[in-house]
């Protein structure tokens, strides 16, 4: 009996040593690597890199789209989200799966088709064309691009939350007579709103490291329309390792204060829930 | 039976034998040399070296932009031939002691193949795009790929500077012929991506009234059916890809192979091989053969014109350019 508990534990921290062994080989060590690289030349030389105004240029940009892009996909993908788990309606299983089709079509891709559609030969390109308004290669056309890319986040997140949360209180709502969008902004949404902030955060991060959509219809302008990871390839083919290490160690670590930060705010009921 | 026994392990002893005479050798090239390195020149050069040596070649091939192949050399891929699209690449890979032969001392200066600079429009060219300068005009919507990752975008740049410059007086300051020329252009450039590649995509979708580019490119996409202009402008620069052998890569077995292929490159058979996907041969008389092929340039200059690669590299791109981007 003892025996064979030892063996247990035994395999039990193994098995927990393999795990942490592996991540830290396949996840950690190439993120560590990049910061030997930033800092090769001296960290005088790294924060060099950092203020140079294209590199700032490029930062702010991708904040700047990272922002909208939740800001937008909180709004659209926390109603689809509610429409998905609240209702039933024929096509629901077939839109659900298409949810998730942008995490499986390469963001390049993405980037083209958006070239497309609002391009000179699309119908909405040519509509909007003939109004002066264009969209690509410009903060517009980035930000369509960024929308894309992390839709699923946000749908996701509070997807799960709604599956979890009864419907006890919105049917309660309802019969106390509370209109259906009086139930949505009363009830539902205070009880999504950790899943609103785990859809944020992921949204936000995952939109910071963007790089295929960007490069086809932001224009790749240095200094105007060109974002941190653009700036980032730019500088590697240039030869400049320590920049493109400099400001890849930037983004790196504020992905994982957002996502650090967003362990730290989930609250322990939520952390049950999701 | 005995004799059976004896042939049959000699003939096994002499399969790994045989193998073992394989000589392995890799080279990188600019992404722009794919088709014709893979489909003509790799074959021809084994089959040569086979004939003439009787012995076995295996040359394995990476495309990528020049930049890239260049960082991938410094970061220990095995490469023993480089051919790339700046002179530039080169020099940092000799200052880093991967190169320590001179490739300036192979014929026209390690230049293996030429190109010009072109525009690609739309067909029929409807804005009668000819020079530079009207590239400039108010409202032109002009691609080209971002000088930082591309090869060709550099040449693009150097071309469009030198359209516009007095070579006995180059200044590089704001009354340049040359800068003022490149920063009224460089204000209709709408989208600068990764690669020529890219702006073709991008011209594709419809955007853009030219693409500023090598002729071979504009040339390869023209035979694969698509429906663009070509136009020649009067005045243009003539680019050049240049080899290099990677001599620290490379292993006594493996250095007749090399010097071979790089012999090879300049030969008749390659040079025609290239010619036939755009390249300008320098080889002269695979030049005339395929005359008909290119369009005569009235003014062609050369980056010398400029000052040389490292002089243009640092005044036109890294400070004239770059202040074309600040708006």
């Amino acid at each position: 009996m003892s025996r064979s508990l030892d063996m247990d534990s035994l395999v039990r921290s193994a098995t927990f040593a393999a795990a942490l062994g592996l991540f830290f080989l396949l996840i950690l060590l190439p993120l560590a690597s990049l910061n030997q690289y930033a800092v090769r030349e001296g960290i005088g030389v790294f924060w060099d890199r950092l203020k140079n105004p294209d590199a700032v240029g490029a930062l702010r940009l991708t904040a700047l789209v990272a922002l909208a892009a939740t800001a937008v996909n909180a709004v659209i993908g926390t109603t689809m989200a509610f429409l998905l788990t609240r209702y039933r309606f024929p096509g629901r299983k077939v839109i659900n799966a298409l949810v998730d089709i942008p995490l499986a079509i390469p963001t390049v891709v993405t980037g083209f088709a958006l070239l497309l559609m609002y391009g000179p030969l699309g119908p909405v390109g040519r509509f909007l064309g003939e109004r002066n308004i264009q969209l690509m290669f410009s903060f517009p056309g980035l930000l369509l691009g960024h929308v894309f890319v992390t839709f699923p986040f946000m749908v996701r997140a509070v997807g799960a939350v709604l599956e979890s949360i009864p419907r006890s209180g919105e049917d309660a709502a309802r019969t106390l007579g509370a209109k259906e969008w009086q139930v949505f902004a009363f009830v539902t949404l205070p009880a999504v709103k950790e899943g609103i902030i785990a859809g944020a955060f992921l949204t936000f991060s995952r939109s910071l490291g963007e790089f295929g959509a960007s490069i086809m219809v932001s224009g790749n302008l240095v200094g105007r329309t060109q974002t941190g990871p653009l700036y980032i390839f730019s500088r590697f083919n240039t030869g400049d390792v320590e920049g493109a290490a400099a400001i890849a160690i930037l983004l790196a670590l504020a992905s994982f204060l957002i996502l650090l930060l967003l362990q730290l705010v989930q609250s322990p009921t939520a952390r049950r829930a999701v | 039976m005995k004799r059976l026994l004896v042939l049959a392990a000699v003939t096994l002893l002499a399969i790994p034998a045989a193998h073992a005479e394989t000589i392995r050798i890799n080279i990188a090239s600019c992404c722009v040399t794919e088709d014709a390195t893979t489909k003509e020149i790799l074959p021809a050069f084994k089959k040569y070296f086979k004939e003439k040596f009787g012995k076995d070649v295996d040359v394995s091939a990476s495309f990528a932009g020049s930049g890239t192949l260049k960082n991938q050399i410094l970061g220990g891929a095995p490469v023993q031939v480089a051919v790339l699209s700046s002179e530039l690449y080169l020099d940092q890979l000799k200052e880093k002691g991967l190169i320590t032969s001179d490739w300036r001392k192979y014929p026209h200066k390690g230049a293996v193949i030429k190109s010009v600079i072109v525009f690609i429009t739309r067909t029929g060219n409807p804005k009668g795009l000819a020079t530079f300068e009207d590239l400039a005009r108010p409202g032109m919507k002009v691609l080209h790929s971002s000088p930082d990752t591309s090869g060709g975008a550099q040449w693009a740049i150097f071309a469009i500077y030198g359209a516009g410059a007095n070579f006995r007086n180059l200044t590089f300051g704001p009354e340049d012929g040359g800068v003022k020329l490149l920063s009224a252009v460089e204000k209709n450039v709408i989208a600068q991506p990764e690669s020529a590649r890219q702006t073709f995509v991008q011209f594709d979708a419809g955007f853009g009234d030219a693409i500023v580019t090598y002729e071979n490119e504009a040339l390869l996409e023209k035979s694969k059916g698509r429906d663009y202009s070509i136009s020649v402008p009067r005045k243009t620069i003539e680019t050049e890809w240049k080899v290099g052998r990677i001599d620290r890569n490379i292993r006594p077995e493996q250095e007749h192979a090399v010097n071979e292929l790089i012999k090879f490159l300049y030969a008749a058979e390659a040079q025609r091989a290239y010619a036939k996907y755009g390249f300008r041969p320098v080889d002269k008389k695979v030049g005339k053969e395929f005359q008909a092929k290119y369009a005569k340039v009235a003014d062609p200059f050369t980056v010398d014109d400029l000052g040389g690669w490292k002089s243009a590299r640092k005044h036109v791109i890294e400070s004239a350019w770059k202040k074309t981007q600040a708006r």
